[in-house]
């Protein structure tokens, strides 16, 4: 590496470094209140226990420790009152219901967030993303701080190649407590691919991405079955490859479904196809789901993962999307006995599946993006779409968030088909 | 006594901007609360001068200027009490706490809070704020040719830094 890929390597990792404190800022700094101007005074102090944390500078390592320690502490105050979701791998129970949720919508051909808050689904922001011809990936991604969120932008294609024209790029959407947009960054490293779905951990600090081989193309094998994890401060991708051979549910075909992370921030989730799989049976029930440690450097997909579901095409119920749930759970979307269902269900043997929602099917099996449940950093609170008929996208049918078996509507998640350039909610995260 | 449309002005500027302010001045000073401290009593003496600002559309380059004026001023009473300050242990944050940021971004940030504070507050209004060289040479009272080469020069010792870290 030479000296100016050195310094811009470094810039990039301070970029990353200081956005990343600042989510994790003390709710205090970031309630955006001003003194009420009629009213303003001379600066009132907090009261705050002994200034313990002014220490000798010659100790430079301990001041950056005391920021951290700040900065850190902070973390936990990070979401709305009352949460104690703030941490990763704690709480999840009692995770408070997210504040906001954004939106990529393609009004207009241009991909742009929107802000909405969840208790009345009111905008209060909204920014076109960087670069008017990129497009974008099908996921949004939010990790437990409450204020951050990423997108991966899809590079251009070659005609007849397929191959990408440029580099796709990772961004970090952040977000004021107030719900403003305070910035769109570009975070860790490009990468030559098209990227397909990706989440990052919870704490903010990995982004595990799925890629596609080429960017267009009749059927769906050009789905890749790797899975990456990015170190979003060094740049550093790690890489687990498919090395089955032998036939059975963890012999992956392609990837099938949505990333998503442990609340604990240390396995990925995902879902494959396995079987006879072909274009002309895009409707499959065939799948797996694999449970990813990503505590090792990379290597055999099937060495490091484990299979935590599977199913085969004679399932009577037939799970369609499974996605991370609580600790110790998946959150699914399934079919059965015409009814569509999202229910939680305990990966410890013996114990019955929750069913959160249920709704009735229609006669025609629907398609992709029905299946759609997306869930907050703590697993707890999903959001999914109501069923419907996937030929027929019904005008102005929104996504909703479960509580206590109902979906409560979100404004601003009209369904649109997941062609970009068609006008409607694109991607979610909370 | 001000105008009121001067002080709805100044109550707009702060409410949109508080935030970055106050972590501006956190990552200038490694302190939140130092850095709240600063930005709330920026905002109360502009607040009494808000009407000798000749063009209110320049209160924010105003506030940012006043801000590191204000984590300058603050840096200064810092050392002296640091003078005693054998008396006040450094309190470590908990294995829990620490987990939340990973160990690069905590040797980054260890290794910006150990550069000059001029480098740190270029750094930190470039790579933070995304300030332009011309904005933040107006922040800082320099030159624009200051800025690039203290912000040359503090890149290259952060990355100097971080080469040398375990």
């Amino acid at each position: 590496m030479n000296d100016s890929d050195e310094l811009a390597r470094t810039a990039a990792r301070l970029r990353d470094a200081l956005h990343a404190a600042a989510d994790l800022a003390p709710h205090s700094a970031t309630a955006e209140q001003a003194p009420d101007s009629a009213t303003a005074v001379p600066a009132q102090r907090r009261p705050r226990p002994g200034r313990t944390w002014l220490m000798p500078l010659a100790a430079a390592a301990a001041v950056a420790a005391v920021l951290l320690a700040s900065v850190v502490a902070a973390g936990n105050l990070g979401r709305s009152a009352g949460t104690g979701g703030g941490t990763p791998g704690t709480n999840q129970a009692t995770a408070a219901l997210p504040q906001f949720y954004l939106v990529l919508d393609y009004a207009g051909g241009i991909g742009t967030v929107q802000v909405r808050r969840t208790a009345d689904g009111t905008m209060t922001g909204s920014q076109a993303l960087p670069g008017h011809d990129n497009h974008w990936s099908d996921d949004l991604t939010a990790q437990a701080s409450d204020r951050a969120f990423y997108i991966a932008s899809s590079p251009g294609c070659a005609w007849p190649s397929r191959k990408a024209t440029s580099q796709a790029r990772f961004y970090r959407i952040t977000i004021t407590g107030s719900g403003r947009i305070s910035g769109i960054h570009p975070a860790g490293s490009p990468v030559r691919d098209l990227v397909s779905s990706l989440a990052v951990s919870p704490d903010g600090s990995q982004l595990a991405y799925t890629t596609l081989s080429s960017c267009a193309g009749p059927g769906s094998s050009q789905l890749r079955t790797e899975i990456h994890v990015m170190n979003l401060s060094t740049g550093a991708v790690r890489t687990w490859q498919n090395t089955a051979t032998a036939p059975g549910p963890s012999q992956v075909r392609q990837f099938d479904g949505q990333l998503s992370w442990t609340p604990d921030g240390r396995t990925v989730i995902a879902q494959y196809s396995w079987g006879n799989l072909t274009p002309s049976q895009p409707d499959h029930s065939g799948i797996s789901v694999l449970g990813l440690d990503t505590a090792g450097p990379g290597g055999s997909l099937q060495a490091s993962s484990r299979v935590l579901l599977s199913q085969n095409d004679s399932c009577a119920t037939c799970i369609r999307r499974a996605i991370a749930g609580p600790a110790g759970s998946l959150t699914a979307v399934e079919l059965s006995r015409g009814r569509q269902l999202v229910v939680r269900i305990p990966l410890t043997p013996g114990q019955a599946p929750t069913v959160l929602y249920s709704a009735p099917a229609p006669p025609a099996r629907p398609l992709g993006s029905d299946a759609a449940v997306f869930a907050d950093p703590s697993g707890r609170w999903v959001i999914t779409w109501p069923p419907y008929n996937g030929g027929t996208i019904p005008d102005g049918l929104l996504a909703g968030w479960i509580r206590d078996g109902t979906l409560i509507s979100l404004p601003g998640t009209a369904l649109t088909s997941s062609l970009p350039g068609t006008k409607g909610a694109y991607a979610i995260a909370w | 006594m001000m105008s009121s449309t001067a002080a709805d002005d100044l109550a707009v500027t702060f409410r949109a901007h508080r935030v970055e302010l106050v972590r501006l001045a956190a990552f200038i000073l490694a302190d939140w609360g130092a850095g709240e401290d600063v930005v709330q009593d920026v905002f109360a003496r502009m607040h009494g001068g808000i009407a000798r600002l000749e063009d209110r559309g320049s209160a924010l380059p105003y506030l940012r200027r006043a801000v590191v004026n204000g984590c300058r001023s603050a840096l200064r009473r810092q050392r002296l009490i640091r003078r005693h300050a054998e008396q006040f242990p450094c309190p470590a944050p908990a294995a829990e706490e620490a987990a939340l940021l990973s160990d690069e971004r905590r040797q980054v940030l260890a290794a910006l809070a150990a550069l000059p504070r001029r480098r740190r507050e270029v750094l930190v209004l470039r790579y933070y704020l995304d300030l332009s060289e011309a904005e933040i040479a107006a922040t800082l009272g320099v030159s624009a040719g200051t800025v690039k080469s203290t912000a040359a020069r503090g890149l290259a010792e952060l990355a100097r830094a971080l080469r040398e870290m375990p």
